[in-house]
C-alpha cells in the first residue's frame, strides 16, 4: 500500500476524533485512557486514491511501557514506508512533544497536528505555529479534530507531500557519529539510526533483535565514555 | 543541600538536580517531565504512604514512593 497514513500521539490527544472524522467511521470514541488498544485501519478513497489510515493506540514514547505503546512502535517498525500524522493535545504541549521530538530523532518524519484549537482559542492561547515548524522542521497544522474539514485537508497535505521533514537535529547526528566512533564491534551490522539510538538507550527489543549477547562488555566501552550517560539521559 | 524527593515537606518546592538508577527508570522519568534543573513539588501523599501526587511542569502524576527516591532535589 503507497498510502499509509499512521495516526500517533499521546492518549486522548484526538487520534480516534481524527480517524473518525477523516474516514467517517462509526468506531467508538472515548474520554479514557487505552480505547483504542489494537490498531484500527481503514481504507478510504480520496480524491480518486485509494489510502489506508491506522488508529494507533496512544503512546507517550517509543520504548514501550505498556501493551499499547507496545503495538504502536511495532507498527512503526513494521511498515517502513508509512506517513505518520502526530496528533497532539494543544492543551498540554510540552508533556506530548516528548513523542514528537522523540519521533524526529528516530527519523520517522511526521506531520504534526495540534489539535484542540477551538480549546485554545476559548483559553485565548496563541501558538506560534511558523515558529514551531522552523525549530522542528515539520510542517505543523493546528486542528479541530472534531471538524471533517480540518482533517481532510491534514490527509490531502500528507498524501500529496512527499519527503516533508526537513529536521537534522545536531545532537542527533553528533550521538550517531559518537555511536560510530565508538569500538563495539558493532560495524558489520549496519544498524539504522533507529537502532542505534535504541540502542545507546539499551532497548530490550533492539538488542534482542539483533542477538547481542555480549552487552555487558559493549556496556563496559560505553561506560568509560565518559559523556556517555550525559548524553543519553539528557 | 540535596535530598530526597520523597523527604520533601508537602508543598515544599525542589529543584532536580540528580536521577538514580539504570536507564530505563531514568529514561522513563525523562520521559515524565523529570528534567535536570526542573521544578517539582508534592502535592499529596497516599494514606499508607507508598504513593505521592506530584506536580511537576504544567502537570500532575501519582508515582510510587520507591521510584520518588531516586530523584534529588534541592531546596
Ligand atoms: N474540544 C475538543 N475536544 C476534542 C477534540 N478532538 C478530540 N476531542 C475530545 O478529546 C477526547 C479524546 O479524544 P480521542 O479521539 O478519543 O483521543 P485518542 O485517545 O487520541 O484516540 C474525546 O472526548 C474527544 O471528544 C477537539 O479538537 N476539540
Ligand atoms: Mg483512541
Amino acid at each position: 500500500m503507497d498510502n499509509l497514513i499512521a495516526l500517533v500521539g499521546n492518549p486522548n490527544a484526538g487520534k480516534s476524533t481524527f480517524f473518525n472524522n477523516a474516514c467517517m467511521a462509526e468506531e467508538h470514541v472515548g474520554n479514557w485512557h487505552g480505547v483504542t488498544i489494537d490498531s484500527k485501519e481503514k481504507l478510504i478513497k480520496l480524491d480518486g486514491k485509494q489510502i489506508a489510515v491506522a488508529d494507533l493506540p496512544g503512546a507517550y514514547s517509543l520504548s514501550p511501557y505498556s501493551y499499547e505503546e507496545a503495538v504502536t512502535r511495532d507498527y512503526l517498525l513494521s511498515h517502513k514506508n508509512c506517513k505518520i500524522i502526530n496528533i497532539i493535545d494543544g492543551n498540554n504541549l510540552e508533556r506530548n512533544l516528548f513523542l514528537t521530538l522523540e519521533l524526529i530523532e528516530l527519523g520517522f518524519n511526521p506531520v504534526l497536528c495540534i489539535n484542540m484549537a477551538n480549546e485554545l482559542k476559548k483559553n485565548h492561547v496563541q501558538i506560534d505555529i511558523k515558529n514551531l515548524e522552523k525549530m522542528l522542521g515539520v510542517k505543523v497544522f493546528l486542528i479541530n479534530a472534531q471538524n471533517k474539514k480540518d482533517c481532510k485537508s491534514v490527509l490531502n497535505f500528507v498524501i500529496y507531500n512527499n519527503d516533508i521533514c526537513k529536521s537534522n537535529f545536531d545532537y542527533v547526528k553528533d550521538i550517531l557519529n559518537w555511536f560510530d566512533s565508538l569500538n563495539l564491534g558493532l560495524n558489520d551490522r549496519k544498524l539504522t539510526e533507529y537502532q542505534k539510538i535504541k540502542f545507546l538507550e539499551q532497548d530490550e527489543y533492539v538488542l534482542d533483535e539483533f542477538k547481542i549477547d555480549n552487552y555487558e562488555n559493549i556496556a563496559k566501552v560505553l561506560e568509560s565514555e565518559q559523556t556517555a550517560n550525559f548524553v543519553i539521559t539528557q | 543541600m540535596s535530598q530526597k524527593l520523597s523527604n520533601l515537606k508537602i508543598n515544599q518546592q525542589g529543584k532536580i538536580i540528580f536521577i538514580n538508577g539504570d536507564i530505563h527508570l531514568k529514561r522513563r522519568l525523562l520521559e515524565l517531565g523529570f528534567v535536570l534543573g526542573e521544578n517539582v513539588k508534592i502535592l499529596s501523599i497516599s494514606p499508607l504512604k507508598n504513593s505521592y501526587l506530584i506536580a511537576i511542569k504544567s502537570y500532575t502524576l501519582a508515582l510510587r514512593k520507591d521510584i520518588l527516591e531516586n530523584v534529588f532535589v534541592e531546596i
